[in-house]
């Protein structure tokens, strides 16, 4: 395989598909279990609370991207922070990182097992879809960011069959609207807001934009595409099946389509469709994942440059490809995942959200201390 | 030289793009590769697949699951071969056990190939099953992934095995006619159809209750007959509703089917319409009314006494004697499904709607049996047919 040079930049349409398809396929197959366990009846109220939690983010990549233009947060980090403790919150960081994607995999893995494939040895498919996202990773983050854009219409498919199942929708089921205290919607928003994780991609991802002043709004874009599109998806969910209906599935969204009545036969199951548009998409989003583990582990220890300047990630990508399917051997299987599930949301989002938070602020100190010196 | 640097980085980029292009495409293929060889383990033909299109189950007397299985011989089903003896095109199946798994679990006994659910599109319960409260017999179905979650739900009030053996005159597959009939939108205001999907839904949420639609055979003319619904009060059997409660229910409910009623409106004359638009409101009166407005509109389909044209006022005292007989027949169905606790209308969620904080199952099933439920009706002939 041929080493690549440098990382080509990101044209805008490019870095929306890098931030859009993994937001949108990470959680898609079961999200609305937490709002309806969490709150209840109006339980897709807790998207918009959760919508609302993940704002700041976008404008604390904003806030990096102009401060350390093309340096992604590996990189600026310890520039922040000091070498040593920039090292540590670097590797937790990735850690987090690392922890959403086996646990993706798990999902993934388990939806295939579930409703495609029975007798498929576990190890053909792990070496089998590994291998595949490993080839376009280890290509760059223009082949990553390419199949994204290229499997648009499979998101298309998608924002379709969420609105097909509404042929069924009952006003009734979504009712009451409000009435529990702020709290619990408040709760119900804080349990939601893994559904945002992979946006903090975008400290690592908005180095390699070719046009910084596009990071923000193409962020907000795809924050704001995923919110309503998540929204209606659970506004429509509950409709069809009430908040109790919802809690007796693993995987809501795929029984939600397979409601779906299509006339003449069009597609006699509708879902199994669903399934595969949803399994391309999450191909993409892993190899997404992949690239930003690999790369950044691949920049840990090194002195800040530009990104798009010669990073030799492809010999970490392939042994960090070949950790990640042995450990999918051993890691425990989805229901123990789905049990400690809350757990998991903790971690991830404490890695993933809170550290940059904590970085923003160091960084306000920083600034604030200078000027005062 | 700075033109034929640009002109040879241009070059460049562009074979770099076209062989950025061909390694997408390449791993595309890989990917579909990929895909269907993890298949491979699970292929099975066609031929070594018994699908089961409709299925049974009930109890025998102490406490087994039985089920059985109607299996099309599919060289015999194709299109344009007739065979002398239709009841050939399918073969039907039995087996018990303690547990509809265990149960299942003997079917592969029974057959040569791989006994496939994919294509289970009726499922049949036994009186007993429901009596007993059906939810601990679902479960193993709830849990299949491949089971068609559109299957259509019916209760035979005698032996639903041996409705699955009976021929039908139309000379299909039986299961195929029951899904026919249920499919089509015309016939919907017969009997209602209960998907399974809908079913789980209905089992789960405590703000309303399902029902079954009532299956019946007719040994002399060979065909399926609706034959109303059974109203269930959590999972198990309440009460069984008459062909014409369950036009009630359907006006009443969400579920808005057409359907036609008739009603004498002067002596000696009677008129049937059959209804096209129905507007139902609930208006909750705490601490325990709630009222039902109903806004209903039909076409106006016979009138035996018609020998002069409709005026105006005729057709007046048409919409008030058949609001008047709506109104008397859904208060009395409503009084019925009260005193068996099932909520087939789903008016809990009305009450949640409202009363929120206060609202429980158990508050519900307290409450509804003792709630004053009036009905209002108004009703207007839209249409009259050719005639004036």
């Amino acid at each position: 395989m041929k080493r690549i040079n440098k990382h080509k930049a990101l044209s805008p349409r490019l870095f929306f598909f890098l931030l859009f398809t993994p937001c949108l396929a990470f959680t898609f197959m079961y999200f609305p279990l937490t709002g309806a366990r969490v709150i209840g009846t109006d339980g897709y109220l807790a998207i918009p609370v959760a919508f609302g939690l993940a704002l700041p983010i976008t404008m604390v990549a904003r806030h990096f991207t102009n401060h350390y233009p093309g340096l992604t947060m590996i990189e600026y980090t310890p520039l922040i922070i000091g070498k040593t403790l920039g090292f540590l919150y670097n590797l937790l960081y990735l850690g987090g990182l690392l922890m959403i994607t086996i646990a993706f995999l798990q999902e993934v893995i388990g939806i295939a097992y579930g409703f495609l494939i029975n007798r498929a040895p576990l190890s053909f498919v792990t070496l089998l879809m590994v291998g595949a996202v490993v080839y376009i990773s280890y290509y760059g983050i223009t082949s990553v960011a390419r199949l994204a854009s290229f499997l648009f219409p499979a998101a298309l498919f998608l924002g379709v069959t969420i609105l097909l199942p509404f042929q069924n929708w009952r006003l009734l089921n979504i009712l009451p609207i409000g009435g529990e205290p702020i709290g619990t919607y408040l709760n119900g928003g804080i349990q939601s807001l893994y559904i945002f994780y992979p946006l903090t991609l975008i400290f690592q991802a908005a180095a390699f934009a070719d046009r910084r002043e596009k990071v923000f709004p193409l962020s907000l874009l795809a924050l704001g595409l995923i919110f309503l599109l998540y929204f209606v998806n659970s506004i429509g969910i509950t409709g069809v099946f009430t908040a109790e209906g919802i809690t007796r599935y693993l995987w809501p969204n795929m029984e939600y389509s397979r409601t779906i009545d299509l006339p003449f036969f069009l597609f006699e199951e509708v879902g199994l469709v669903f399934n595969i548009a949803w399994g391309v998409l999450s191909y993409s989003t892993i190899t997404i994942f992949f690239f930003f583990l690999a790369h950044g582990l691949a920049e840990l220890g090194l002195k800040s440059k530009n990104s798009r300047n010669p990073v030799s990630y492809q010999k970490i990508l392939i042994i960090l490809s070949s950790i990640i399917a042995g450990a999918l051997q051993f890691t425990p299987d989805l229901n123990i995942i789905r049990a400690h599930f809350s757990s998991v949301q903790m971690v991830g989002g404490l890695l993933l959200f809170g550290l940059p938070l904590l970085l923003f602020l160091c960084s306000l100190l920083r600034v604030y201390f200078w000027r005062k010196t | 030289m700075d033109k034929k640097e640009n002109r040879h980085h241009q070059q460049d980029e562009r074979q770099t793009s076209a062989r950025g292009g061909a390694r997408l495409k390449l791993c595309l293929l890989l990917a579909c590769i990929s895909l269907y060889s993890a298949g491979c383990w699970d292929v099975l033909d066609i031929e070594k697949r018994d699908l089961i299109t409709g299925l049974a189950l009930d109890l025998t007397a102490d406490g087994q699951v039985v089920l059985t299985a109607q299996l099309p011989i599919p060289k015999v089903t194709l299109p344009n071969i007739w065979t002398a003896n239709p009841e050939d095109s399918f073969y039907t199946i039995s087996a018990q056990g303690a547990s509809t798994l265990e149960a299942f679990s003997h079917f592969e006994t029974k057959t040569p190939g791989h006994v496939d659910t994919l294509k289970t599109n009726i499922l049949l319960f036994g009186e007993r099953v429901v009596e007993k409260g059906i939810t601990p017999y679902l479960d193993t179905i709830a849990r299949m992934p491949k089971f068609p979650v559109k299957s259509n739900l019916m209760i035979v009030r005698g032996d639903p095995g041996r409705l699955l053996k009976q021929e039908v005159a139309a000379a299909i597959l039986p299961s195929f006619y029951l899904m026919y009939f249920f499919e089509t939108p015309q016939k919907s205001g017969m009997v209602y159809p209960m998907k399974l999907w809908r079913f789980y839904y209905k089992l789960d949420s405590p703000a309303i209750d399902p029902y079954l639609p009532v299956l019946d055979y007719h040994t002399e003319e060979k065909v399926f007959l609706p034959a109303g619904l059974a109203a269930l009060s959590g999972d198990t059997l309440a009460a069984y509703l008459s062909p014409e409660e369950s036009k009630i229910f359907g006006l009443l409910s969400e579920e808005d089917e057409e359907v036609v009623l008739s009603t004498e409106w002067r002596e000696g004359r009677t008129i049937s319409i059959r209804y096209a638009n129905n507007r139902v409101t609930y208006q909750w009166l705490p601490p325990r009314v709630i009222y039902i407005h109903m806004k209903a509109r039909g076409y106006l389909l016979e009138e035996t006494g018609a020998t002069l044209p409709l005026t105006p006022s005729h057709l007046r005292q048409i919409e008030t004697a058949l609001a008047d007989k709506v109104k008397s027949q859904a208060e009395e169905l409503i009084r019925k499904l009260q005193a068996v606790n099932s909520d087939l209308i789903g008016l809990g969620r009305i009450v949640r709607a409202k009363e929120r904080q206060k609202w429980s199952e158990t508050y519900w099933r307290k409450l509804y049996p003792r709630l004053e439920i009036r009905v209002n009706v108004d009703f207007s002939i839209t249409r009259s047919g050719r005639l004036n």
